[in-house]
């Protein structure tokens, strides 16, 4: 009875430890309960208040930079993201709040639920005790008996749970039999699965039992305290204090449930203010949610417009994305445009698909994906391949993205295609190039190039040329005017005449030629070739001038080479023009001697019959003598001939003075200067010497006007170009009557003077010439004449002489078979220069025969 | 034998002088042309010896040579003329002349030629003769 007193005194000391331990703990966790409460709603309502605060500031300050916001577009998504952290800022402290309420009532509710698990363990406790021995009597019967083991082991589990709870020595003896059951039923035989879970239970109990000695072990050793501190009498003083101390127990867990209460009221009551705070939470959020919204569409329209933006600048800009490896991860359409290849081409391929064989390899190429990946930007024109192998020229732009951590991650590339554009711009600039080196070929040109003002006539720009030859630095042609330059222009009112036809635009091109004076004060003679044009925004006139000095010597000199070919030509005749009448004159001359040597023989005749007084004879003898003598020499036919031989003789001379005279005048050297001339004088010396060329076809008329005036002219060169005429005139005759017919031709030479010309017309009756060839008989060099007859020079510098020298005119008429006539028409100048000269001519008229 | 001479010139001077000084030694005549010299080989003929000069109008003397050669194929032909060009004294050798002159020419030389014409005439005749003798003597 007492061991089951004590064992039982023991059980409830047990239990009110448990329970007393409980009711500590439930009031240690009450008290910090409310203190966490009263801690968190203050949190809360600082919070909510510092909230609000922060809130009100954060939508001041949201407003003030509202309109910052809005100028700086760029910025606003982050603006959102401050916003959706200070939203989600506030949602934390929200929940927070709600979580400190939670919390209040969760602690509330634990209390309650404590004290109704105190009372509930009781009531397992007793239960425990009534049903355990039940329990584990039906238990052995069943594992004794031959029922379902798989329900012995789910029985087994709950009574094990109940029995885990159950501090009693009895049950660790019946848990010890009930062990020893089971390894009873293990010795049967058994299916393998059953032995695993007998095996199981087997040392679960085993666990079970190892606790349950450590529990007792350690009630044991309370034991041993309390006996040792606490006499027997003292268990019943303790009994009766620890009946008080559970009735008081129940008065402090009545009062605990009543603060329970209390405090769930308050819980409650925070609560609902806090629901209160949380709804004006709410609707601030709600507010600020409607403004973030707000402010979100209207950073989503931004955002939808530089998107748009970014959109159209895809479609005008090609952009690639290449990994750090340089593998390419995306490409827009522009850029698979401008290299012509499809995304699925590209992307995963090397840039290199890009850059030609030659580059890749190259340490530039290295470098310029080393830059890239070191993070550097890099912007420039490069040079990139098609796919049908085409170079392409594109202006890009290569930005590293660099990741959170400052990394570079991948490269985006920005590139316009400017192939075409660089094409203009090579065009450009080869036209450029051009027009440079055409400036410099002028600048450089050994021609003259002078540039004058329109208005002031004052040099703007000569090229090196024009200080060369002038003489003059360019600096001091800069002061100076055409007139400074020009001798025959002497004021600037003939140069403003003289340039009219430009400024009226009559004329586009004016070209002459004059004489320009060197600084040396030389004179040489120059073709300008003037037009009007706009320099450096200013009228200018622009004068291309050249040098004629070698032009002019050349043509001396051709001018020359003809004359001596014509009198080389004329020398045969003029051979035969003077041996005809030497051969007549010294045939005379040796009959003359002839005669004299038969006349001093009849004059010593008579001398001796005078004188010689040895051999006296009569008269009549002596006159016999005399008779026989004259008969003997023929002195009647001497002193009939005789003067017919001198005078035959002095013809002979006279013809051959003549023709060395014509001769002499035709190749007279001339001088440079015009001299008064008259014409008739070189028609007659040019028709003698030449008549060797045309007697043998054609007589020549003169029909020469005797009251033509003397003119200044260039004697030799006018000789020349008679002589031309005529000789052309005879071949022409001679190509049209051959020698079998016997008949001559006709040459008219006649001269006139009219009111401003004089006019010398050299007419024959040849072979006359088609359309065709008239053309071109001034051309140098064109002839129709068998080779060795003619140069083709002689038409060509008659037309020289007539039109540029003497300023006259030179026309040619002419009809096949009908014959040609040249009319040479020479100014007459000035009356002053009308100097009438007298035929001075020591040679007696020419009388021309065929 | 007497030898006729003819001289053809278009230079009447100098058929003057020539007649002055040779009309006494030979039986001279002169033709200011060739188509006068021609009608005179024709209707006067025949001469063993024809000065001819080169440069004549109407008819030149190469031309005058060719006619007179068929008029006259024994005369002997001699040119005198004023011409000193290589062509002209080409176009007389062809013409194959007995001897080619040029003036001025002295008279001492002009005789000369003359002679020689009238012995070259003489032999040319001699060896002519019996070929027109021989097919009669055949015959």
């Amino acid at each position: 009875m007492k061991i089951t007193t004590i064992v039982n005194l023991a059980t409830f000391s047990i239990t009110a430890f448990v329970i007393g331990s409980s009711i500590l703990g439930i009031a240690v966790s009450e008290s910090e309960l409310i203190a966490s409460v009263k801690h968190n709603l203050h949190k809360a309502r600082t919070n909510q208040i510092s909230l609000a605060n922060e809130t009100m500031a954060f939508v001041n300050s949201q407003s003030s930079s509202q309109d910052t916001l809005v100028k700086r577009s760029r910025t606003l998504s982050e603006a959102n993201d401050d916003l959706r952290d200070s939203l989600e800022k506030v949602s934390a402290y929200q929940n927070e709040l709600i979580h400190s309420s939670r919390l209040a009532i969760a602690a509330s509710e634990s209390a309650i639920r404590q004290v109704d698990r105190i009372r509930a363990q009781d009531a397992v406790l007793s239960n425990v005790k009534v049903t355990l021995p039940k329990l584990l009597r039906s238990l052995r019967n069943e594992v004794g008996g031959d029922g379902s083991v798989e329900y012995e082991i789910t029985q087994f589990a709950e009574i094990f749970a109940i029995l885990a709870r159950t501090p009693s020595d009895k049950a660790d003896k019946e848990l010890t039999d009930f062990r020893g059951s089971l390894q009873a039923l293990l010795s049967a035989d058994r299916e393998p699965e059953i032995r695993r879970q007998i095996k199981l239970a087997i040392a679960q109990i085993d666990k079970v039992l190892a606790y349950r000695r450590f529990q007792r072990d350690e009630f044991e050793r309370y034991l041993e305290d309390r006996d040792a501190h606490v006499t027997a009498s003292a268990i019943a003083v303790a009994q009766e204090s620890m009946w008080n101390a559970t009735q008081e127990h129940q008065r402090h867990l009545r009062d605990l449930t009543v603060a329970s209460l209390a405090l769930v009221a308050f819980g409650c009551a925070g609560l609902w203010q806090f629901r209160i705070q949380s709804k004006r939470l709410r609707a601030l959020n709600e507010e600020l949610e409607s403004r973030v919204e707000t402010r979100t569409r209207e950073l989503e329209k931004a955002r939808r417009q530089s998107e748009a933006q970014l959109n159209a600048l895809d479609r005008i800009q090609g952009r690639v994305e290449f990994n750090l490896s340089g593998h390419i991860t995306d490409v827009n359409e522009n850029y698979l445009h401008t290299t012509g290849y499809a995304a699925k081409e590209v992307v995963g391929q090397h840039h290199y698909i890009f850059v030609s064989k030659e580059e890749r390899h190259t340490p530039r190429y290295q470098r310029f994906w080393d830059r890239l990946r070191s993070g550097d930007y890099l912007i420039g024109e490069y040079e990139r391949i098609a796919k049908d192998g085409t170079s392409r020229w594109i202006r890009a732009t290569y930005s590293p993205v660099l990741n959170v951590s400052g990394q570079v991650e991948k490269i985006v590339k920005y590139a316009t295609d400017v192939t075409e554009q660089r094409a203009i711009e090579e065009k450009a600039k080869v036209a450029h190039q051009r027009v440079a080196d055409l400036a410099n070929v002028i600048r450089e040109s050994p021609n003259e190039v002078f540039i004058c003002d329109a208005d002031t006539f004052q040099f703007v720009e000569v090229n090196e040329g024009a200080v060369e030859a002038s003489g003059f630095t360019a600096e001091e042609l800069a002061i100076m005017t055409p007139l400074d330059l020009n001798p025959e222009v002497n004021d600037e009112e003939s140069l403003r005449k003289l340039v009219s036809p430009l400024v009226t635009g009559e004329k586009k091109v004016l070209e002459f030629p004059t004489t320009h004076r060197r600084k040396s004060g030389e004179d040489y003679p120059v073709q300008i070739s003037l037009h009007r044009t706009v320099f450096h925004g200013k009228d200018v006139y622009v004068a291309f001038v050249t040098d004629l000095s070698e032009m002019r010597r050349l043509e001396d000199k051709l001018a020359l080479a003809q004359k001596l070919e014509s009198i080389g030509q004329m020398s045969a005749g003029i051979a035969h023009e003077i041996n005809t009448p030497m051969q007549f004159v010294g045939d005379n001359i040796e009959y003359l001697n002839d005669c004299s040597d038969r006349l001093f023989k009849v004059v010593d005749g008579y001398h001796s019959m005078l004188s010689d007084d040895s051999a006296p004879s009569n008269w009549n003898d002596r006159r016999d003598a005399m008779q026989k003598l004259t008969r003997d020499c023929r002195f009647d036919r001497i002193r009939e001939q005789m003067p017919l031989a001198i005078e035959e003789s002095r013809e002979g001379v006279r013809r051959t003075v003549k023709i060395v005279q014509a001769m002499k005048d035709f190749s007279h050297p001339g001088t440079k200067e015009k001299s008064p001339c008259s014409l008739n004088d070189l028609i007659e010396s040019t028709v003698a010497i030449s008549q060797n060329r045309w007697k043998y076809s054609a007589e020549l008329k003169m029909d020469l006007d005797q009251n033509l005036p003397a003119i200044p002219m260039l004697a030799s060169e006018i000789n020349q170009v008679l002589l031309n005429l005529i000789v052309n005139a005879g071949d022409a005759i001679a190509d049209r009557y051959d020698s079998e017919s016997g008949e001559l031709g006709t040459i008219s030479v006649r001269t006139r003077a009219l009111d401003e010309w004089i006019t010398v017309e050299i007419q024959d009756n040849g072979c006359g010439m088609p359309e065709s060839i008239k053309q071109k008989i001034f051309d140098p060099f064109f002839t129709t004449k068998e080779v060795g007859r003619g140069t083709g020079q002689g038409l060509a510098i008659a037309h020289g002489v007539v039109v540029k020298q003497h300023e006259g005119e030179f026309i040619v008429e002419s009809e096949e078979g009908v014959g040609t006539t040249f009319t040479v028409k020479l100014p007459r100048c000035a009356e002053s220069a009308d100097i009438e000269i007298s035929a001075q001519s020591d040679l007696e008229e020419l009388v021309v025969q065929p | 034998m007497i030898h006729k001479l003819l001289f053809v010139d278009d230079e009447p001077l100098i058929l003057r002088v020539i007649d002055r000084l040779f009309g006494g030694e030979y039986d001279l005549a002169t033709a200011d042309g060739g188509k006068a010299g021609l009608e005179k080989l024709i209707n006067l003929g025949p001469y063993s010896v024809v000065f001819t000069d080169m440069r004549m109008p109407q008819m030149s003397g190469i031309e005058f040579l060719k006619q007179a050669r068929e008029i006259s194929p024994e005369t002997t032909y001699i040119m005198l003329t004023g011409n000193q060009d290589q062509e002209t004294a080409t176009l007389a050798a062809q013409c194959q002349v007995f001897r080619y002159l040029n003036k001025p020419c002295q008279p001492d030389q002009i005789r000369i030629a003359i002679d020689d014409a009238i012995r070259h005439f003489e032999s040319i005749s001699e060896q002519a003769e019996p070929k027109d003798v021989e097919p009669k003597a055949v015959g």
